[in-house]
């Protein structure tokens, strides 16, 4: 080990001059060598990710200028940025082996496949010619297959870049030449997918299996790795699995309010704003002087209610804007806005209730109705049903239910009205008698008829017997005979 | 014969005209003699002793003297008093001038008496006799008394008295009005006279006592007493406009001030057509006097007389909590009120109360009745109107009308129709009669009688709605829609008229309802 700790030292130098630029595998070939590695990985057990493959070769997909921008040193010295992947993978798995996890793997596949590309060093031509060749000969080549071996990235990636070089300047020669991809290109490719394979089987292997804690990883990196992954699941659009995703990343790392409000902004930005407003709301509760964070809740209550009130759905138009004017007090519209819905909440329960008064008058008047047609009082039975139609006609459509008991009210009324006319001619004679109800106020005319006079006569007589009686007490002495 | 007594049992008295028994001495009533041989003074009699005229109702003859209840003669009493008190003249020698003396003595002292007898105090003789219990005698002696000095006051007054006792109220009232005038510085004799008027009774008595007051107050303007008796018997005399001149008259001698006249001010305006004055001096009253149940009662029936039946009610209703003196009759006209407003069950209380105030009043029996009807006690009321048509009474027609009414409704179209020729037969021939006929010719089947009944009922009324409401009906069951709905519509016409909507509304959309059909066929 100690003697060959130069060489390596020396490797490793001249692979990060030669560290690649848009140089590897084609795409067939790193999809190819990664499918295999996960296939080998699983088969190795403990971590079945063949059956994320679509998120694997998602991240291998990802373009390397991508990578690039992400990791700008991955140009210079992609060996230190697949280490600190590798750490960052190996702390990341104590949350869970999910979905963005596999999709990590395969952006990190895809890095060893660019590691380990042959022609590194070669002009861009041949090596182009090259990849695109071998893109073409992967689909039915037999790769070799490997014991898996935990990885030591500095170590082991200078021994495979030393076994990389061995025969690209032939192949570059035999390119230059016109072989192409017949003599010694043909006949080292497998070799070189499969060592390809290895690496990138074997780093996975130790990213999944490593038991040492892995160190130089921040918590910013952590956070930074917990925030892509909310975002890759909130694009998929899975909220099952963002949800699990959420509780195991919540293990990883804790959640800031700063975490939180990016979290937001990214489900707002894809359409999921009762979660993103949750999350705002997460964030003001742990930090209520977020005021940036109070403006987009704001915002979004009274962007919300203004859409409800356009659909009529008041209530909850109301209580998104006093859910806005709670969020920022301060807010321009917000309770202007509030009250404007409840001042129509009121109005419509006035109108409700209006309508509902009618159609327990109509319905009042109905049964009057009935109970006048059941004494064969037609007329008057009519007149009530006239009375009750006029009341179901006050009610319109704007409430649903009331409005359907109108329907049903005007449709039974106009059928008993049909059906009363036709009884109504027979029914003439049930009148009789009812003319007199004036010969009362007669008669009582006529017994008043002086009556005042009678009385006022009554008062005056008695008042002069009262006097007369008076004066005989007075006088009784006067009138004995002494 | 009556009750096992003969006739002959009982005599009529010749003095004051009433039956007294025949074996009584003197009449129980007056105490004229009834015996055989007693002289009873008839109009255009002569004096049994003197043989001058005499009239009915005299006394004492005042020819000769005699006694005409008793038939002796006042100065042979005297002489026979005198003739019992000589003595036969002594023998004796010794004795002889002593016994003149004595004699003499005698004789004078007895002439003294008599002299003291005839030439004394006859009113008090009078008295002293009325003390005794011997009015006619007592009269007799006043009467003399009155005779010979027409200008004792006392004697008239006594007279008056003994008048008063001995039931002649009308004489005695002239006794008493004769002393006022002796005397008019005291005012006793006008009311004795007054109360003597008021003994007569009738409108001669009101008369008298109108007349007597008068005197009084022209001769004691100061008697406030004599204002308001003149006052209230201007009233009870139905002499409303010298009532109330009466009570101006009183007000200017300063006798009737503020409320001393009671309701007799408002009450007198009333009855004298002068409303708007009545309600303002009752107002004023019933303000003065809040518990005075007259005020509030008077005052409602100005109202009543006003049409302002609201008010009216108000006012009647509070002046029965306070006692009014007319409380039958302010029951009456308020439970008609009540009726009119529908409020049955007050009426009924109001009626059941004023029957037992005024029970002569058969009105307020029928009103009852209706009450019962209106109330919806049909049973009751049918009973209560029986009575009253069973009467003689005003309302004796009206409530058969009323019964038959009723029974229609209960269907008793026989009972019905009995208790309509009943009506009938008491002379009833109203329009409203006609047409209950009519309903009962056509629940009998008989509809051109029925309709000869109302067309009868509309000649004698054609403005009595019910009578086209029927009229109508009928046609409208006999198919004959046209007419039917022209009679109908008359009938609105006139409930419109007479501003009442009693049944309007439901005859308004049959009416519509048939026009309607008619279009339609």
């Amino acid at each position: 080990m100690r003697r060959t700790t130069p060489f390596l030292t020396v490797l490793a130098a001249a692979l990060v001059l030669a560290a690649p630029a848009a140089n590897a595998w084609g795409p067939r070939t790193q999809t190819a060598i990664v499918t295999t590695a996960a296939k080998l990985v699983s088969k190795a057990g403990n971590a079945p990710i063949s059956k994320m493959d679509e998120h694997i070769l998602a991240g291998v997909a990802l373009p390397l200028s991508e990578i690039t921008a992400r990791h700008p040193e991955f140009a210079t010295d992609p060996v230190s940025v697949i280490e600190q992947e590798m750490a960052l993978l190996s702390a990341a798995r104590r949350g869970r082996v999910d979905v963005y996890f596999a999709h990590r793997l395969g952006i990190l596949g895809k890095m060893i496949c660019a590691v380990t590309a042959p022609l590194a060093g070669a002009e861009v031509t041949w090596r182009n010619m090259y990849y695109a060749d071998a893109d073409n000969a992967i689909a039915g080549l037999r790769l070799k297959e490997f014991p898996r071996k935990e990885v030591d990235p500095k170590s082991y990636f200078v021994r495979l870049q030393g076994e990389m070089t061995l025969n690209s300047e032939l192949i570059e020669k035999q390119y230059k030449d016109g072989v192409g991809f017949k003599d010694v290109a043909a006949t080292t490719f497998p070799a070189d997918a499969s060592r390809s394979v290895a690496a990138v089987a074997d780093v996975w292997w130790t990213v999944l299996t490593s038991r040492t804690v892995p160190g130089g990883v921040s918590e910013a990196q952590l956070q930074e790795y917990v925030l892509a992954a909310q975002d890759y699941l909130i694009q998929r659009g899975n909220l099952q699995e963002l949800e699990a995703a959420v509780a195991a990343h919540r293990q990883l790392t804790p959640f800031t309010a700063d975490m939180d409000a990016r979290v937001g902004d990214m489900l707002l930005a894809a359409g999921y704003e009762d979660r993103a407003i949750a999350a705002y709301e997460t964030v003001l509760a742990a930090a209520p002087d977020r005021k940036d964070v109070a403006k987009k809740v704001a915002d979004y209550y009274v962007g919300k209610g203004n859409g409800l009130l356009q659909d009529g759905r008041l209530e909850d138009a109301r209580d998104a804007f006093a859910a806005a004017a709670k969020a920022n007090p301060l807010h321009p519209e917000a309770e202007a806005k509030r009250l404007e819905a409840e001042a129509q909440i009121t109005a419509r329960d006035g109108r409700q209730a209006a309508h509902r008064d009618a159609l327990s008058r109509a319905d009042e008047l109905r049964a009057m109705a009935e109970q006048e047609a059941a004494r064969s009082y037609y007329a008057e039975a009519i007149s009530f049903l006239q009375q009750a139609e006029a009341a179901y006609q006050e009610v319109t459509d704007e409430f649903p239910s009331e409005a359907q008991q109108r329907t049903r009210g005007l449709r039974d009324v106009r059928d008993l009205l049909n059906q009363w006319k036709q009884s109504l001619k027979g029914s003439a004679p049930t009148y009789s008698g009812r003319g007199f109800t004036e010969d009362l106020n007669s008669a009582v005319q006529a017994g008043m008829k002086g009556l005042e006079q009678e009385a006022l006569a009554e008062m005056a007589d008695k008042a002069h017997a009262a006097e007369i009686e008076r004066l005989t007490k007075e006088m009784q002495p006067q009138l004995a005979i002494p | 014969m009556e009750g096992g007594r003969t006739v002959a049992e009982l005599t009529q008295c010749p003095f004051c005209g009433k039956e007294a028994p025949a074996g009584n001495r003197n009449c129980p009533h007056c105490g004229g003699p009834l015996k055989q041989g007693a002289i009873a003074p008839s109009p255009g009699k002569q004096c049994p002793n003197c043989r001058a005229e005499v009239q009915g109702g005299d006394i004492i003859c005042v020819a000769c003297g005699t006694n005409l209840l008793t038939g002796q003669r006042v100065a042979a009493t005297g002489e026979k008093k005198d003739r019992g008190a000589r003595s036969p003249f002594p023998v004796m020698a010794v004795l002889k001038w002593l016994a003149v003396g004595v004699c003499v003595t005698a004789l004078v002292a007895g002439l003294v008496l008599g002299a003291a007898w005839l030439l004394g105090d006859p009113v008090a003789k009078a008295r002293s006799q009325a003390a005794a219990g011997n009015i006619p005698e007592a009269l007799a002696t006043v009467q003399k008394a009155v005779e010979s000095r027409p200008n004792s006051r006392d004697a008239r007054i006594l007279q008056g008295k003994l008048l008063m006792q001995a039931g002649q109220p009308a004489r005695a009232a002239d006794a008493f009005e004769a002393a006022l005038k002796l005397d008019a510085k005291d005012p006793a004799p006008g009311y004795l006279a007054v109360l003597a008027a008021a003994k007569m009774g009738g409108e001669e008595g009101l008369r008298r006592q109108i007349a007597a007051l008068r005197e009084l107050v022209q001769l004691h303007p100061g008697e406030q007493k004599a204002w308001r008796l003149l006052v209230t018997a201007l009233g009870a005399a139905h002499d409303y406009g010298n009532q109330v001149s009466a009570i101006y008259d009183a007000g200017s001698a300063g006798m009737a001030t503020g409320i001393s006249m009671g309701v007799m001010p408002g009450v007198a305006r009333a009855l004298g057509n002068d409303l708007p004055a009545a309600e303002k001096a009752l107002r004023e009253l019933a303000a003065a006097a809040p518990d005075n149940g007259d005020a509030h009662a008077a005052l409602g029936l100005v109202l009543s007389l006003q049409g302002q039946g609201e008010q009216a009610a108000q006012a009647l209703q509070a002046s029965l909590d306070k006692n009014p003196t007319a409380p039958g009759r302010v029951r009456f006209l308020l439970s008609l009120y009540q009726l009119r407003n529908g409020a049955y069950e007050q009426a009924l209380s109001l009626l059941r109360q004023a029957r037992k105030d005024i029970p002569e009043d058969s009105r307020v029996a029928f009103f009852f009745a209706l009450a019962l009807q209106q109330a919806g006690l049909g049973d009751e009321a049918l009973t209560e109107f029986e009575r009253v048509s069973s009467g003689s009474g005003p309302y004796a027609a009206e409530a058969a009308v009323q019964m038959a009414t009723l029974l229609l409704k209960t269907d008793n179209v026989d009972r019905a129709a009995a208790a309509m020729r009943r009506a009938s037969e008491q002379g009833l021939a109203s329009a409203r009669m006609m047409t209950i006929q009519g309903i009962i010719h056509a629940k009998q089947e008989n509809p051109g009688e029925a309709e000869n009944a109302y067309r009868r009922a509309i000649q004698a009324d054609p403005d009595y709605a019910a009578a086209h409401l029927e009229l109508g009906l009928l046609q409208v069951g006999r198919n004959a829609l046209d007419e039917g709905v022209r009679e109908l519509e008359r009938f609105l016409e006139l409930r419109r008229a007479a501003g009442s909507d009693g049944n309007v509304n439901e005859i308004e959309v049959l009416v519509s309802q048939l026009k309607q059909t008619m279009q339609a066929s």
